[in-house]
């Protein structure tokens, strides 16, 4: 009987104290109480990656804003594909879980596989952090000075191109194959050179074993400053920190649209209000000067976006990159 | 004379009070890490990766490495004092090491062991001082295809050298490189061998492998054999004698020679080393005989092998990203965890950062005789903590290290599943040092392969077209055939040295 009593005195307690406590807050709705314990990053990058190190600045600033403890969570047992679908099938659509994606695995898996781990309408598109223009790299003392010289060269000599990617889905052969495409050469005889990242890849053609990368400019900077390699043009427009880099546009080929950036995505199904709460958080972290200026040094320059316009710019992409996909035999 | 520029500001970076201080931690872990049996360097800095992720990448490294280099230091002191090889690079530490502390002569011994390590560890820095800056400035003539050469001389040198028997070790490293094929192909990102398991997609990861193999198939062949070791109380001084001294001074040079070139080899780690140079020892005695029955050189050669042996192992990794032991492709993981990438720019624009692990590596060494030789009391009474309380600590060590690396409870079920496998291996004598060097290797191998077919658009005649690529090829059948005879001098003098029943040691840590 004591238990019983016991049991019922808690219970009370407890819904007492639970509707007390949503009397305070029913009125201004779940903005004002989100969030109200630990927040997670998913990162499907190990540490150190671009999007580790994005992930880890933004934790910082949100966990000094919003008063809790903001997680960063590295998942690499798998591709970062992997850890997506990991984290769609286990992340509720309460605004805790987040996670930071590329162009790679929010647009090109879409785009390169007929049975994507997952699509475009699973997300919630939460807001674009960063963008990255690529720099095209060649060895310093290679023949070409300008992006048009090494274009006419790549044209009239097929099967000659050496360049560099991951993979033949890699962000970089992507960049790679809209250039080749756009500027009429043939990209199917190009051949790929793999690489695991750009920093191998820097190394590669400083070697004269690849002819071109076309990646981070981040991975290529430690070479270029050591005289082995030079920088051509930034695609697909010129890096202001950078300003002595002329973009391809001003090197004589226009058309390029391939860029890198890091966009934030929650489960489908997050309520309105919620996801306000973090454009609202993640806006502020973004026009501040010194996030900017912190992002910068490490290679993950800030540009941010986010509503019912980037979302379609990212469903339009998928859409463009799924033809040029098709269009070079890279869809499987 | 750039070089020496380079170093001094390296020196300047590394004595600042945080780096002094995990160089400090680095090398006092590493001494632990060494006495404890079951316990080897290459685990330890597995267990430590994911814990120094939050600290600088150069303390993290400074750290890493005192870990590793510490480790050969502290060996020495059990082997010699209860006849305990806290790692396989001590085990012939113990033949003539324990002797003499029988005959109370535990303390030249030590003495000498410190200080031979001290010396080929000061060399070794010094080589690697000079000498990795060249190959690094060299490893841009390497392309796809030289590296395709240089992993077949590898693989040739692992399989021969590692183990009793050829075949064993061919079939083992074969193994290693299927282990390390599961997940996605390299460029087609095909699936290989994942079985609709998400958690294979991403591949294997090399930490918990290197602690299932190393640190709990360790803990459980230690739980079922019985120490038997008669502790000597008796030390005497550990400053050894002026003879003692002028008998170890070529036995010092001989090994730090022999550790050195071969720690520039894939696979041959401080073990293999220790066992070459006891044997060249024995060779160049006029006393053969005696050895067994504690001649001083019969310890201050190996020491200083196997010291000199691991610092030499950081210069493929540091000019090529080559890891030559598991250590070393731990370490590798960690330089890529921290976004740092060996070859040419390491010591160019990064300069600082290596400079001042080499720097750290100097100051490690002196770190390490003046805490070693007066403490030498308390390394030993580590041993006498009953292996059933150090074992589930180790355990519990291994099993925190292996999940925070991904943060995987998968990476924890492979570490128990590679534990047991390794614990049969070591029952039926299979050597691990094949499995784990076919692992790491085997990527690089088919990266490099399928790269130099892209490049040449499908034609094989690019290895012998590209003469660095041909030479290689040719070093490679002429160490063939120099492994053959040398091995099977080197099996048959240690057998008849040691007369247990104890094979060519399975340890590449």
């Amino acid at each position: 009987m004591k238990k019983i009593t016991a049991i019922a005195l808690t219970l009370s307690l407890t819904l007492s104290a639970l509707l007390t406590g949503c009397g305070s807050t029913s009125d201004s709705s779940d903005q004002a109480s989100f969030p109200d314990r630990q927040v997670e990053i998913v990162v499907g990058y190990s540490a150190g990656s671009s999007p580790d190190l994005l992930a880890r600045a933004l934790a910082d600033r949100l966990s000094e804003k919003w008063g809790v403890p903001v997680m960063v969570t590295n998942k690499t047992d798998g591709s970062s594909a992997t850890a997506i679908k990991e984290f769609l099938s286990t992340a509720e659509p309460d605004g805790y879980t987040i996670t930071i994606g590329t162009i790679a695995d929010l647009c090109l898996h879409m785009a390169v596989n007929k049975q994507p781990l997952y699509d475009a309408s699973d997300f919630t598109y939460v807001c674009q952090t960063s963008q990255y223009p690529m720099s095209v790299t060649v060895k310093a003392d290679a023949p070409w000075n300008t992006f048009g010289e090494l274009s006419d060269w790549v044209v009239k000599n097929p099967g000659e191109l050496l360049y560099c990617s991951s993979s033949m889905t890699g962000a970089s052969a992507f960049a790679t194959a809209e250039w080749v495409n756009t500027i009429g050469g043939d990209f199917n005889a190009a051949r790929l050179v793999p690489i695991t990242g750009s920093s191998d890849a820097a190394v590669k053609v400083a070697g004269g074993n690849a002819t071109v990368i076309i990646g981070s400019i981040t991975g290529v900077l430690p070479m270029v400053e050591a005289g082995e390699l030079k920088i051509l043009v930034m695609t697909p427009y010129a890096d202001p920190n950078y300003p002595d880099i002329p973009s391809a546009e001003e090197s004589g080929v226009s058309g390029l649209t391939f860029g890198n950036w890091n966009g934030i995505v929650m489960p489908s199904g997050v309520s309105e209000d919620i996801l306000n709460t973090w454009r609202e958080a993640l806006g502020e972290i973004c026009s501040d000067e010194a996030f900017i200026d912190q992002m910068q040094k490490v290679g993950v320059p800030v540009v941010y976006a986010d509503g019912a316009d980037w979302e379609q710019q990212v469903l339009n992409s998928i859409e463009d990159y799924k033809q040029l996909a098709e269009e070079l035999g890279l869809r499987k | 004379m750039e070089t020496l520029s380079y170093l001094i500001d390296g020196f300047a970076s590394a004595v600042s009070p945080m780096n002094l201080l995990m160089c400090a931690v680095g090398v006092l872990l590493g001494t632990a890490v060494g006495v404890l049996p079951g316990l080897g360097p290459s685990s330890a800095i597995a267990i430590l990766l994911p814990v120094t992720a939050t600290l600088e990448p150069m303390q993290s490294i400074i750290m890493l490495a005192g870990i590793y280099y510490g480790a050969q230091y502290g060996g020495s002191t059990t082997s010699i004092l209860l006849n305990i090889p806290g790692e396989a690079a001590s085990i012939v530490t113990c033949l003539d090491g324990y002797p003499m502390a029988k005959q109370g002569r535990g303390g030249p011994a030590l003495g000498i062991a410190a200080i031979g390590s001290f010396i080929a560890g000061t060399i070794g820095v010094l080589g690697l001082t000079f000498f990795a800056p060249i190959f690094a400035r060299s490893a841009l003539a390497f392309g796809p295809p030289e590296y395709t050469m240089l992993m077949v001389m590898s693989f040739s040198i692992v399989m021969s050298f590692a183990g009793n028997s050829l075949s064993k070790g061919i079939l083992i490293g074969f193994l290693g490189m299927l282990l390390a094929c599961v997940g996605p192909g390299w460029v087609s990102g095909y699936l290989r061998f994942c079985w609709n398991v998400d958690q294979l997609t991403g591949g294997l990861n090399l930490v918990p492998i290197v602690i299932g193999l190393m640190a709990i198939s360790e803990v459980l062949k230690g739980l079922e054999e019985q120490s038997v070791a008669i502790s000597t109380e008796q030390v005497g001084s550990v400053f050894p004698s002026k003879a003692d001294l002028k008998r170890s001074a070529g036995p010092i040079i001989r090994g730090t020679f022999i550790g050195f070139i071969l720690g520039l080899l894939p696979g041959c780690a401080p073990t293999v080393s220790t066992f070459l140079s006891y044997d060249l020892e024995k060779k160049v005695s006029k006393h053969p005989e005696k050895f067994g029955t504690g001649m001083i050189e019969g310890v201050a050669s190996p020491e200083s092998a196997n010291n000199a042996n691991g610092v030499a192992g950081f210069i493929p990794l540091f000019s090529f990203g080559i890891p030559t032991s598991a250590a070393m492709a731990i370490l590798l993981v960690g330089l890529t965890m921290f976004g740092i990438q060996p070859g040419p720019t390491l010591f160019t624009s990064g300069g600082e950062f290596v400079w001042t692990v080499i720097a750290s590596m100097f100051i490690g060494n002196l770190l390490l005789i003046i805490l070693n030789l007066p403490l030498v009391g308390i390394w030993a009474k580590i041993t006498k903590v009953p292996y059933g309380i150090l074992a589930p600590v180790i355990v519990s060590l291994c099993v925190i290290g292996s999940y925070t690396i991904r943060n995987s409870m998968f990476d924890v079920l492979i570490t128990f599943l590679f534990g047991y496998i390794g614990y049969v291996m070591r029952k039926h004598q299979w050597p691990i040092v094949p499995l784990i060097i076919g692992f790491i290797l085997g990527p690089i191998f088919e990266r490099n392969f399928i790269t130099s077919m892209s490049m040449s658009n499908e034609s094989f005649l690019i290895f012998i077209q590209r003469p660095i690529s041909a030479g290689i090829l040719v070093l490679t059948v002429v160490l063939l055939i120099l492994s053959h005879f040398l091995k099977k001098r080197t099996a048959s003098r240690v057998k008849a040295s040691v007369d247990s029943s104890m094979d060519l040691p399975d340890d590449v840590s």
